[in-house]
């Protein structure tokens, strides 16, 4: 729900939102400190955790100068967490929603500029399972096969950064270890062909309602005939076929056999044969014969599978892996096996192994062979075991414990490099440079980099992190459904082609070495001839024709970079309603990195809904629509925030809740686009935004380096990661904040090649409140 | 031996012929000698069903206060059972008050306790959830401890204008401990097999479980293959970090988890055994096309697990908190559930909402008039369940907290007096129905999350 107020002109919290939003950091000065944020926090906090206080554990206000808060930084970006997120203090307090706003931002402002004081810092990266893409990437490479594990497996969570490679919400459930063990099974099954099984079991006349059963194994799950000889028809009845005690199916004479006399018994070349096919499913089973209503003077059971013909690309999959044809003689079966599991389990596990990584697989390839399994059984059930086992699911890496920073390994490094850029394991190339030992060679490692993003296999990168990061992978899905009454534009294949044009543009940044700042102010896209209808620019694109995203100009300065995107507009609208509120909010938090507090607990709705009929008096226009938002800027709960959402909004109200552009309000109206920010920029309509977000390129690049950062490390970012963000900010704007040199920077940068050992602080983005603090009730 | 009838348990263990599911089709009608070890009552089945976005209080909670009431709006869809279900009013869950509308009143709903606000570094669900807890205490009765289900995939991403929580958060109620969740099933077919793979015993039938041939089958391959992977946990764990250690521990868990399961099948559990077929046949594969649909396939599933005593404690997500799915499949709806809900007291606006919020409770009804129909043997199984709905907040559009609504179905094998309307004294903890519960399904807790006491006069 947002439902917040807002302000076009400068209300009382003018100055520090000024500071705010001006294009480079404030200048936070101690002196502040002392004479402005103390104070506050004092005033506010004091009763509880004043230093005098011998119960107070969180003794942040023994802080006397701004510079005893470095001394404390965990401490500290707690404070402006909580305040941030409302936790602290009390909804009792004094404290207004300025000071709120002004005291975090300082808190922020000063520990960002003071984030290299703490030297340096690389954190721990939690142990990391394989998400879904990952795990089918992984399979994909190892196989051959493309097994769509989105089926079986649950949607992975998403946490840190907010992107689905966080470790610390990658959870193993008992249910994802079902699916694991079905998966292996599932693709095992597609890779190693077991031959079909014919086996013939000699067998003992029956008499009157005795049975004739075998245990056999079966492997594949499929059709199996089962036909019974008897020497002679005489006195026959019935032969059932049942099994594992399950209810009967009749065996029939076999067609083509003769078939003359009442028995019904084939007569011909040889035996009669009676015959029936059934389904059966892997696992030991028990096949009886039944006689019924008389004797059978059955010879043999014979239970044939059904013919498969693989075809030729699956026989060279088996081949590849097996380095056998199917059912092929092999000489020293067990030796052949330990040297399938030798290369098998480095690619697996994605590093050298040793004779003791190979030997516990070599005990399931034993069990399958003790029962008489055929060689390619015994190598599914070891190769089962590997697929899971904890060093193939997990992102593995040596840990130590003693203090401090250290290099992480050659094949962690290419794992981590691999998983960063791919979402899958690392190819001969980065396997080979591990193994030399040359990986950490800064050199090599940008050579990496620059091959790996000219590899099309970046592309799963480019997508999930721009879906992920702008929200947009949820359009024509949870954001902005498929509704009947927009069916005539907007379709799945429109939805596809809305949420390919970021990352086009993304992918284009980054293959060709462009500036990130094109994310803001692109002046081209990715047209299709969908989109063209979508956009309802039929006009400017009459002699375009293409079904797939092709590179065009806009033809006019409506629309430029991701910000007016038909995706991001929809997926920041409500029903039937644009939200200037949502629209603003996305832009401070998803490209300035820079979020506002939610609104105060069981704050009316604001917006009311946009209708032809029954509507509340004010919304039946669109000017009464936006004065009621705008009247409520006399409330100075809301003024604070909205003062800095709500104009955004407006300069983006040109673009409908499905994200067309449109000339006029609802009511016919003309658009009211224009907005000013309490620091003074007045703009009216999106390119003019834009342009002010361009002036904001520091809080960009800040953000999309933190984004990339935290996607790349797969953990949350901490306070010690500042230092790093800082770092590579300011490099990506030496270099004209070029898209490689982010990736590049990244990858070089101390917390991606080293670990930390010993106790790391964590001090995360949202740190639990004091135990001490008791849930606080609204009366 | 060929006149011989076919119990259900061979049926279930029978499963040489398994791909010709369901089992339960093959199934003959006529009674099975009584097997050995089976239960000679039902057992008591708990069932929490969660519904989102709130309701319209006026037309949930009827007016005035005595036990009798004239049926509302919302809960027209209940009429004709309405002898089998009672309103539990003034209820709340207290360390949800005053914070996010949506994302903590979520895991707090079945826990009842502080849900941390984090972007998802610590998940904290406050306690683990009441479902989860019976799960742990006499989970090991059924093939499946307890059984998950919803309808939506996990949600992905940090609500930053909601606070900085995680919203995962809304995608689960059911919490193994307070930092991990218990994923849902989704999918109609995945569902389904569940509830048979569980019951894919490695049992051959006419060897003893002991038999080596058994031991050394294809069916106890799995057994084999988590021993060994659970070895090598152990092995990576003394390895660690103690970051590293808490990930590895869950694997450890889950691995454990799985086997024991196996290893139960292996043994014949005393079980309820229902007579007669239940015609709910394998569901395709994928995610139906529309939302009703897939609803009716799931809450059928949920009829079969309990019904074949597979397990005794299940939860059920309706949605997922703040759905803003499409609902424009009701007649009169436009737009996605949440959105809708935000009505703001639009006259037109609010209507859809009750419709939205209607439609859920049709879903309950159906759900629970399908566990009346099913007989065991001169009870129902609706007689023999607990089915909790409702959800973590009063109303949608303002997300107000007090008088939760929450509803009681079922009879609790004779422990519950249903058809009425409880009023308890306001701002009565949630966690006192739970409490109830957990006693009547033989868990000798004292207390439970926030909770004062039992809910008295049930019964």
């Amino acid at each position: 729900m947002i439902c917040r107020s807002v302000s076009l002109r400068l209300s009382v919290g003018a100055p520090f939102v000024a500071a705010l939003l001006a294009a480079a950091p404030p200048a936070v000065t101690s002196d502040e400190f002392v004479k402005t944020i103390r104070p506050v926090l004092a005033q506010n906090c004091g009763t509880c955790h004043s230093p005098a206080n011998p119960k107070n554990r969180i003794n942040f206000l023994k802080a006397a100068t701004a510079r005893d808060i470095e001394a404390d930084r965990g401490l500290w970006r707690d404070v402006a967490t909580q305040l941030r997120n409302r936790t602290m203090p009390p909804v009792d307090s004094k404290l207004t929603e300025d000071e709120r706003l002004n005291v975090s931002n300082w808190i922020d402002n000063r520990l960002r500029q003071t984030a290299c004081s703490a030297g340096d810092f690389a954190g721990a990266v939690a142990l990391r399972r394989l998400n879904r893409r990952e795990y089918r990437n992984t399979i994909r490479d190892l196989f051959g096969i493309d097994f769509n594990v989105s089926e079986i497996f649950p949607t992975d969570g998403t946490g840190g950064a907010g992107f689905d490679t966080n470790g610390e919400t990658l959870y193993v459930p008992p249910l994802l270890t079902e699916r694991y063990l079905e998966a292996a099974q599932q693709i095992l099954d597609r890779a190693i062909i077991t031959p079909d099984l014919v086996r013939t079991f000699p067998a003992k006349p029956l008499t009157d309602g005795q049975e004739f059963s075998v245990m056999q194994s079966i492997y594949v799950d499929t059709d199996y005939d089962v036909r019974v000889s008897v020497s002679s028809t005489e006195g026959l009845g019935k032969l059932m076929l049942q099994v594992d005690d399950a209810t009967g199916v009749p065996l029939s004479a076999q067609q083509g056999r003769g078939g003359r006399g009442g028995g019904g018994g084939g007569r011909g070349g040889g035996q009669p044969i009676y015959t029936v096919r059934i389904r059966l499913a892997r696992g030991l089973r028990k096949v009886a014969v039944v006689a019924e209503g008389g004797p059978a003077a059955i010879t043999s059971l014979a239970i044939q599978q059904k013919a498969s013909a693989p075809a030729p690309e699956k026989m060279a999959q088996h081949y590849r892996l097996l380095g056998a044809e199917p059912g092929s003689d092999i000489l020293r079966p067990r030796k052949a096996a330990e040297q399938v599991l030798r290369t098998f389990l480095h690619r697996a596990y994605r590093r050298p192994v040793e004779t003791a990584d190979i030997t516990p697989f070599l005990t399931m390839y034993d069990r399958a062979a003790e029962r008489g399994d055929p060689y390619e059984e015994r190598m599914k059930l070891a190769l089962k075991a590997v697929l899971v086992s904890p060093d193939f699911l997990f992102k593995m890496e040596r840990r130590s414990e003693k203090p401090g920073i250290y290099p992480i390994g050659q094949f962690e490094l290419a794992n981590r490099l691999s998983y960063f850029l791919w979402s899958t394991m690392p190819d001969e190339e980065l396997t080979t440079l591990a193994a030399q030992g040359r990986l950490q060679d800064a050199k090599v490692l940008s050579g990496q980099v620059d091959r790996m993003l000219d590899d099309p296999k970046s592309r799963t990168f480019t997508s999930t992190f721009i879906g992920q990061w702008l929200g947009t992978q949820d359009l024509g899905g949870r954001a902005a459904p498929m509704i009947t009454e927009l069916q005539a534009f907007y379709t799945p294949p429109v939805a596809a082609d809305l949420r390919a044009e970021p990352i086009l543009l993304f992918e284009r940044i980054l293959g060709e070495n462009r500036s990130l700042l094109e994310l803001l102010d692109a002046d081209y896209t990715f047209m299709t001839d969908r989109l063209v209808k979508f956009y309802q620019l039929e006009d400017q694109f009459k002699d375009f024709h293409s079904d797939t995203p092709k590179l065009v100009q806009w033809p006019d300065n409506k629309r430029a970079g991701v910000v007016t995107s038909g995706a991001v507009m929809a997926l920041t609208s409500h029903y039937r309603q644009t939200s200037p509120v949502l629209r603003g909010a996305w832009i401070l938090d998803t490209i300035l990195g820079t979020p506002v507090p939610p609104p105060p607990p069981n704050v009316p709705p604001l917006e009311p809904v946009t209708c032809k009929d029954n509507c509340v008096e004010t919304a039946k226009t669109a000017v009464g629509m936006r004065n009621k938002i705008l009247a409520h800027r006399v409330s100075p709960t809301c003024t604070a925030c909205h003062n800095l959402m709500d104009p955004m909004g407006f300069a983006l109200e040109h673009f409908d809740w499905t994200g067309r552009w449109r000339d006029k309000e609802f009511d016919g109206s003309a658009i009211d686009a224009t907005g000013s920010l309490p620091s003074g920029e007045k703009f009216d309509g999106a390119s003019e935004l834009v342009k002010v977000l361009m002036e904001k390129k520091d809080d960009f690049a800040r953000q999309v380096t933190s984004k990339v950062l935290g996607y790349a490390l797969g953990r949350s970012l901490q306070d010690g990661d500042s230092c790093t963000i800082q770092h590579l900010a300011d490099t990506l704007q030496k270099d004209n904040y070029r898209g490689r040199t982010l990736i590049r920077e990244i990858v070089l940068s101390t917390p991606f090649r080293n670990s930390q050992g010993g106790k790391v602080t964590i001090t995360t983005a949202a740190p639990p409140p004091p135990k001490l603090q008791k849930p606080m009730v609204v009366k | 031996m060929s006149a011989k009838r076919i119990s259900r348990r061979t049926i279930l263990r029978g499963t040489g012929a398994a791909l010709a599911l369901p089992w339960l089709e093959q199934m003959s009608s006529a009674a099975p000698a009584s097997a050995a070890g089976q239960l000679t009552s039902p057992p008591l089945r708990s069932v929490f069903m969660y519904m989102p976005n709130g309701v319209v209080p006026e037309l949930w909670t009827p007016a005035g206060d005595g036990e009798s009431y004239e049926i509302t709006p919302h809960l027209k869809p209940l009429e004709s059972i309405r002898g089998d279900f009672m309103l539990l009013e003034n209820l709340w869950n207290a360390k949800t008050v005053g914070r996010n509308g949506h994302w903590p009143k979520v895991p707090a709903w079945l826990s009842g306790g502080y849900v941390e606000r984090t972007s998802g570094d610590d998940l904290d669900a406050g306690g683990t959830s009441v479902d989860q807890l019976m799960a742990q205490k006499i989970g090991d009765g059924t093939a499946l401890p307890s059984f998950e289900l919803g309808l939506e995939a996990t949600r992905s991403g940090i609500d930053t204008a909601g606070g900085g929580f995680a919203r995962m958060y809304g995608s689960f109620i059911s919490w193994r401990d307070p930092h991990t969740p218990v994923t849902k099933e989704i999918v109609p077919q995945l569902a389904f097999d569940r509830l048979f793979r569980s019951n894919k015993a490695p049992v051959i039938s006419g060897l003893n479980p002991d038999d080596p041939r058994v031991l050394n089958s294809l069916q106890r391959d799995e057994t084999s293959v988590l021993d060994l992977v659970r070895e090598q946990a152990k092995a990576l764990r003394n390895q660690g970090s103690s970051g590293d250690r808490v990930r590895l521990d869950e694997y450890f868990e889950s691995v454990r988890s799985v086997e024991t399961r196996l290893q139960a099948s292996l043994k014949p559990q005393k079980r309820w055994i229902n007579q007669g077929k239940l015609p709910i046949e394998r569901p395709g594969p994928g995610i139906p096309n529309t939302r009703p649909e897939h609803m009716k396939l799931m809450m059928d599933i949920l009829v079969l697990a309990l019904w074949s005593d597979t397990t005794r404690v299940a939860t059920m997500m309706t949605a997922d908190a703040q759905t803003n799915e499409d609902f424009s499949f009701i007649p009169g709806v436009r737009g996605g559930m949440h959105s809708i809900s935000h009505h703001a007291e639009e006259a037109a606006r609010k209507k859809q909402y009750e419709m939205c919020v209607t439609w859920h409770v049709e879903q309950v009804a159906y759900f629970l008039k399908r566990l009346k129909s099913l007989d065991e043997g001169g009870s129902t199984l609706l007689d023999n369940s607990m089915v909790m709905f409702g959800c973590g907040i009063k109303c949608g559009n303002l997300h107000l907290e007090h008088d939760l609504p929450i509803a009681l179905a079922g009879g609790g094998k004779g422990t519950l007096k249903p058809g009425r309307r409880l009023r308890f004294p306001k701002e009565t903890p949630l966690c006192n129905l739970y409490l109830s519960m957990l006693q009547r399904m033989g868990i000798e807790e004292t207390s439970f999350g926030d909770s004062t006491g039992t809910l008295p006069n049930l019964g």
